[in-house]
């Protein structure tokens, strides 16, 4: 029988799993590079987050203004970045030094109880994650993958050929802040599992491995879903055997079939 | 006298604050196969997109099938078919040749957007007429540039319609390739349609273009071939051009390198 802790994080990586899809349409989209900058703003939205549960007790869970702070940053990078690469760039890099810096004067401020929550962001335990927790993660990532199934069409239809896309109608902008809106969703559900250090491993390896592994984009859906999956089981069987900690046993697992699947690609 | 099929009334168009299309008039009948050309930068695209309602001109009125392509947008996009230029396309995506086609269909539903047993056989029907219906499992990716260059047109017509705007989609292909397309769409024109083509290079749609549109931010030249195929006219545009002769044939070398 499985330890509640062990038993929590098996659950999270279920739910962590549902995020690789929309990351597989980042991919697609070719802004899989973006994720980064969106799970560092984390960082700045938990520290905004903390301050006012702190300020107005406990009317606001921190969680939420993660997701909306993460959601702004990324639609104001797609929007910015749509002007040109030095546009995005620049967007992404003021937005990346803002979002840390919040994180530096807010968590300077903070009652040194509020600081652990704010720092538990960073490198976050995934076997340490409560029930409020989990059923945080339950909710954000249901709702990031249903949003992927029904708007896949219109995701896919602008990774493949935006102007035609918009030609016939469709609000290409409007998806495309959706399309980036639903990935901050994703990304702050793997920043809650596992950290902001630790989360690139698992919003971009994933969805690159599937792209080695797969051609067809269900198949890729299919196999990025897996992996996340996979890693988690691993990374928490390595943890327990070797005394490590669990999230970075997860984030290594994820970077080695990741690696075994370019391998792979090499030797074809 | 008909009703243009589509009527351009001193259109300007600004994009990043620049002048791109500058006091553009324009009236065409159907049908008709106008053949739109000019140097890079000269807003050939960006004339297309002003016609898809995609653009908003900051001057000027436009009326395409006798309709405001900004009012009536949804209106105007049910009988347009769009064929972009190849780099627009992401060859990433992997979709099958059936599920492009059916893209074009399926953009004029409202969402869910779910495919009927109609919407199939519309998309097969357009692949058939491009003889490319044994394709329909295939990825869209692993077909050569001339096949993928039908399958783009075919996902234009699946929805039938009465004007088609092509965006350089002879550039890159062999000759051979080029005619098959070109018989492709005198037939569809010869059914009553219009076709509106941009063009970086002359050949090979000159052949069978009505009329001919020199554009370079503002309109150099329009008419029928025979009066907008001069070197005095087309050197405005083109100050490299020169032509020569060649097995009784007169060749127009532009001299604008195509990005």
């Amino acid at each position: 029988m499985l330890d509640p802790f062990t038993l929590r994080a098996f659950i999270s990586v279920f739910f962590m799993s549902l995020s690789a899809p929309i990351m597989v349409i980042m991919l697609l989209r070719g802004a899989l590079y973006i994720t980064p900058e969106i799970s560092h703003a984390a960082l700045g939205g938990a520290a905004l987050g903390v301050l006012l549960q702190t300020l107005f007790i406990t009317l606001i869970d921190p969680f939420i203004i993660v997701i909306l702070f993460c959601a702004g940053v990324a639609i104001l990078t797609a929007y910015v970045g749509r002007s040109g690469l030095q546009s995005l760039s620049m967007m992404m890099s003021a937005l990346l030094a803002v979002s840390v810096t919040i994180y530096a004067l807010i968590r300077s401020w903070l009652p040194k109880e509020k600081r652990i929550i704010v720092d538990g962001y960073l490198i976050s335990d995934i076997l340490l994650l409560s029930d409020i927790d989990i059923i945080n993660l339950a909710v954000t990532s249901i709702i990031s993958f249903l949003i992927t199934l029904v708007f896949y069409k219109e995701f896919i239809y602008i990774c493949f050929d935006a102007d035609t896309a918009e030609a016939l109608g469709l609000r290409v902008k409007l998806y495309d802040a959706l399309l980036f809106a639903t990935t901050s969703i994703a990304a702050a559900v793997i920043v809650k599992a596992v950290g902001v250090l630790l989360s690139v491993a698992l919003l971009i390896l994933p969805a690159a491995a599937s792209r080695i592994l797969a051609r067809n984009i269900n198949r890729m859906f299919a196999a990025s879903l897996m992996l996340v999956l996979l890693s988690g089981a691993i990374g928490i069987a390595l943890s327990y055997q070797f005394n490590i900690p669990t999230s970075g046993a997860i984030a290594f697992t994820s970077t080695i079939i990741f690696a075994l699947a370019y391998l792979t690609k090499l030797k074809k | 006298m008909s009703e243009p099929i589509l009527s351009v009334n001193d259109v300007s168009v600004k994009l990043n604050n620049q002048i791109v299309l500058d006091g553009i008039n324009l009236e065409i009948e159907k049908p008709s196969f106008l053949l739109i050309v000019g140097p890079n930068g000269a807003g050939k695209t960006t004339f297309l997109k002003t016609l898809l309602g995609i653009i908003k001109p900051f001057k000027g009125e436009i009326r395409v099938l006798g309709l405001n392509p900004f009012r009536d947008s949804m209106s105007v996009r049910k009988f347009v078919g769009y064929v972009p230029q190849k780099d627009k396309i992401s060859y990433e995506t992997a979709l099958s040749v059936g599920e492009v086609v059916l893209m074009g269909i399926l953009l004029r539903k409202r969402p869910p957007r779910v495919v009927s047993k109609e919407d199939i056989e519309a998309a097969k029907k357009a692949l058939s007429y491009l003889n490319m219906e044994d394709k329909w499992n295939c990825f869209f990716s692993e077909l050569s540039g001339g096949q993928q260059r039908r399958v783009l047109i075919a996902r234009a017509l699946a929805s039938d319609p009465q004007l088609l705007l092509l965006d350089e989609v002879f550039a890159g292909l062999d000759l051979e390739v080029q005619e098959e397309l070109l018989s492709l769409l005198e037939e569809f024109r010869e059914n009553g349609k219009m076709i509106i083509a941009v063009e970086h290079e002359l050949d090979p749609v000159i052949s069978v273009a009505d009329r001919i549109l020199v554009l370079n931010r503002r309109v150099y030249a329009y008419g029928k071939p025979s009066e907008v195929l001069n070197e005095e006219k087309l050197k405005q545009v083109y100050p490299r051009l020169r032509s020569i002769e060649k097995d009784g044939r007169r060749i127009i070398i532009l001299g604008d390198r195509h990005a």
